[in-house]
């Protein structure tokens, strides 16, 4: 008989027992309860949902026209990616979960619907896999990446906390007169 | 039917098993490589090794997703390659590499860390092994450009130099490298043998990032570098110690052909001893740099002329045409494959099919 | 610093009439559009820049940066910029006896390539802080 064995055994059956009971569903259940019920505590205060504010833009809203999640779109002119309209965000939103990237290239794209040009900013979202629909491939005024101002071949994932690329925005800036 | 089971039954008896010996697994060592090898880099999948010959794959080089390229060095039957890694893939802590991976066994024999913000996308000058096979320089975007320097011999990290607005890497002389500017400039820096800057310098302003930039995708030639520019302009650039040389541009556009352009991914390389430049062009406007070329166009880099013109069924993404006596010009397409042509007749020898690279490197 | 004879396109085409729009269309993207920038990898406009300018050698710093040298917008615009950029935020830090940059200041600077703004910045100035 191999007695090391038989002792190996022992205390993993102690081991497993232990284990077992301490994480008993019955345990957790009664903390759980009163975590819960403290958390309706804290909550009830604010019973309705807070609804995410909306920047309004300085003037009037921009008059647009178009598929926003067609490549052909009038802001994407110079966007190279993926489409964060298609993503589950907006033009001023990054997609659920996903981290807005403050640091973008900012270019100008001419707006059909009302005939001004107007200043683009292409801020990416980050901190999850690339989300794979609607890709473009928009180059004006793209430079090499040695002109950082103004290039696509560049993951602008700069000040998000995961700097993985998920989908693009095209914030306006304002006009480019 | 009961006679064909009974038959059957009587084959598998015990009897006859015992006359055929089970299988063993074993592993593979990457055979030595031949003419023609070639590394083709996925776009987040690693590198595949193809035998141009015959177009089997010999082995891949398992990378990060985000890994900008890689680099072999046959001297010492190592591959270098820049890597960052998060911990959990897409979140966590972001840790960026240089790995080294044997020729044998493609696995990582050493890593090195450097800091974590090299420039990530799928570009070939992003990482360059300098001609002394020591120094390994990496760009880093933090937005603002850096190179760190990896010493790849003692395999360990030496510097990080602060090159704002200067980005591809061009290895020249035994420990330099040059750098193309925002400012119509090329920049160059020397290390001391350690590694460390010792000496930086500019070069006159020789071209306009608004009019008619210089490509961050430039080929090697036998004395220096080859740089394009969008609208079809070659410069051919050297060193001569601390001076930067610049030749007189020429143009790849004769008259009448205005209306095309260089442009794709990796859509220029050079033939250095034949001195042939092979280049993928398409009709197009300003800012269409990108576009898939139609034709690939062959040019004799002595004398500037056009010796060829070749036009593809499906538009060309990214080339490389091959250091051999018996060079093979390799082409990644629009639709993913991979086409083997022997790079002096065109003649096409054949399709690799899968996986689609985004760009290749020597092997 | 070297000396080179800088030809300079022509910028009508990309550049704003104003020099908040400049700053937005050339400087925001990194620097942000309230200039705070992203410490530690992109330096904030704010006050800092007030107190650089006790040097006087880093006048010229501030047009040859690449990303002021390297805007595509003429020097009369790039010296309004920047002196925007000062008025807005640095007001507080700048000086006592700050006077704007001059149009003949900006155009000498800018012929002049900075190859190396972190060694000179830390030449003249300090180092960034981690």
């Amino acid at each position: 008989m191999n007695l090391d064995k038989i002792v190996d055994q022992t205390f993993y059956w102690i081991d497993e027992n232990a284990r077992r009971s301490a994480m008993a569903l019955s345990q957790r259940l009664s903390r759980r309860n009163f975590l819960s019920r403290l958390g309706m505590l804290i909550t009830g205060a604010a019973a309705f949902p807070l609804l995410p504010v909306k920047r309004a833009f300085s003037q009037n809203a921009v008059k647009e026209v178009g598929d926003p999640q067609s490549c052909d779109y009038w802001r994407y002119c110079a966007l190279s990616g993926f489409l964060c309209t298609c993503c589950g965000g907006s033009n001023t939103s990054c997609p659920p979960g996903s981290q807005p990237s403050p640091i973008a290239w900012v270019g100008t794209c001419h707006n059909p619907a009302d005939g001004r040009d107007y200043l683009m900013s292409y801020n990416d979202c980050c901190g999850k896999t690339e989300c794979n629909r609607c890709e473009c491939h928009n180059t004006e005024g793209d430079r090499p990446l040695y002109f950082n101002s103004n290039s696509n071949t560049v993951y602008w994932c700069f000040g998000t906390e995961d700097t993985s690329y998920h989908c693009t925005v095209s914030m306006v800036l304002g006009t480019a007169d | 039917m009961r006679i064909p089971v009974l038959f059957a039954v009587f084959l598998l008896s015990p009897q006859t098993l015992g006359q055929i010996a089970p299988e063993v697994l074993t592993v593979e060592t990457l055979p030595e490589p031949g003419p023609n090898w070639f590394l083709g880099k996925t776009w987040s999948g690693g590198a595949h090794i193809f035998d141009a010959h015959n177009g089997e794959m010999m082995g891949m080089v398992s990378l990060a997703k985000n890994a900008p390229t890689l680099i072999a060095n046959p001297d010492k039957r190592e591959i270098y390659a820049a890597e960052s890694y998060m911990t959990r893939e897409t979140r966590g802590a972001r840790t960026d590499i240089v790995a080294i991976y044997d020729y044998d066994n493609l696995r990582t024999v050493a890593e090195i860390e450097v800091p974590n913000h090299i420039a990530r996308l799928p570009v070939k000058r992003h990482l360059g092994l300098l001609d002394n096979g020591r120094h390994l320089a990496v760009l880093n975007m933090n937005p603002g450009h850096s190179v760190s320097i990896v010493d790849v011999e003692d395999r360990i990290f030496i510097d990080e130099i602060s090159t704002p607005s200067c980005a591809v890497i061009m290895p020249v002389a035994e420990n330099d490298f040059l750098q193309v500017c925002g400012d119509g400039t090329l920049q160059l820096i020397q290390l001391d043998l350690s590694g460390f800057q010792q000496n930086r310098e500019r070069s006159t302003v020789f071209f306009n990032v608004i009019d008619d930039p210089v490509f961050d995708r430039v080929a090697r030639s036998a004395g220096g570098w080859i740089l394009p520019t969008h609208g079809g302009m070659i410069f051919e650039v050297s060193t001569d110690d601390d001076e930067i040389l610049i030749g007189e541009g020429w143009s790849l556009i004769a008259e009448g052909e205005e209306s095309w352009r260089p442009g794709g991914d990796e859509f220029i390389s050079a033939h250095q001893e034949l001195g042939l430049l092979y280049i993928a062009m398409h009709e197009g406007g300003v800012d269409t740099h990108h576009q898939y070329g139609d034709e690939i166009w062959l040019f004799d880099l002595e004398t500037k002329q056009r010796l060829h013109r070749h036009i593809l069924e499906v538009p060309v993404r990214s080339l490389m045409v091959t250091q051999e006596s018996n060079p093979k010009l390799i082409i990644s397409d629009e639709a993913g494959g991979t086409q083997v042509f022997d790079a002096l007749s065109f003649r096409h020898e054949r399709s690799i099919e899968t996986p689609a690279s985004v760009h290749f490197e020597d092997f | 610093m070297i000396l080179l004879a800088v030809s300079l396109p022509s910028f009508a085409a990309l550049q704003a009439s104003n020099p908040r729009s400049n700053y937005l269309l050339y400087c925001s993207g990194c620097h942000l559009v309230d200039g705070t920038g992203n410490h530690p990898n992109v330096p904030t406009l704010h006050e800092e820049l007030g107190r650089m300018l006790s040097v006087p050698a880093m006048r010229a710093y501030l047009v040859q940066i690449p990303g002021a040298a390297q805007a595509p917008i003429d020097d009369a615009a790039l010296a309004d910029v920047i002196n925007w950029v000062l008025r807005q935020w640095n007001s507080d830090t700048l000086p006592e006896d700050f006077e704007e940059l001059t149009l003949k200041e900006v155009s000498d600077a800018r012929r002049e390539i900075l190859a190396d703004p972190l060694a000179y910045r830390i030449r003249h100035w300090k180092a960034f802080e981690p």
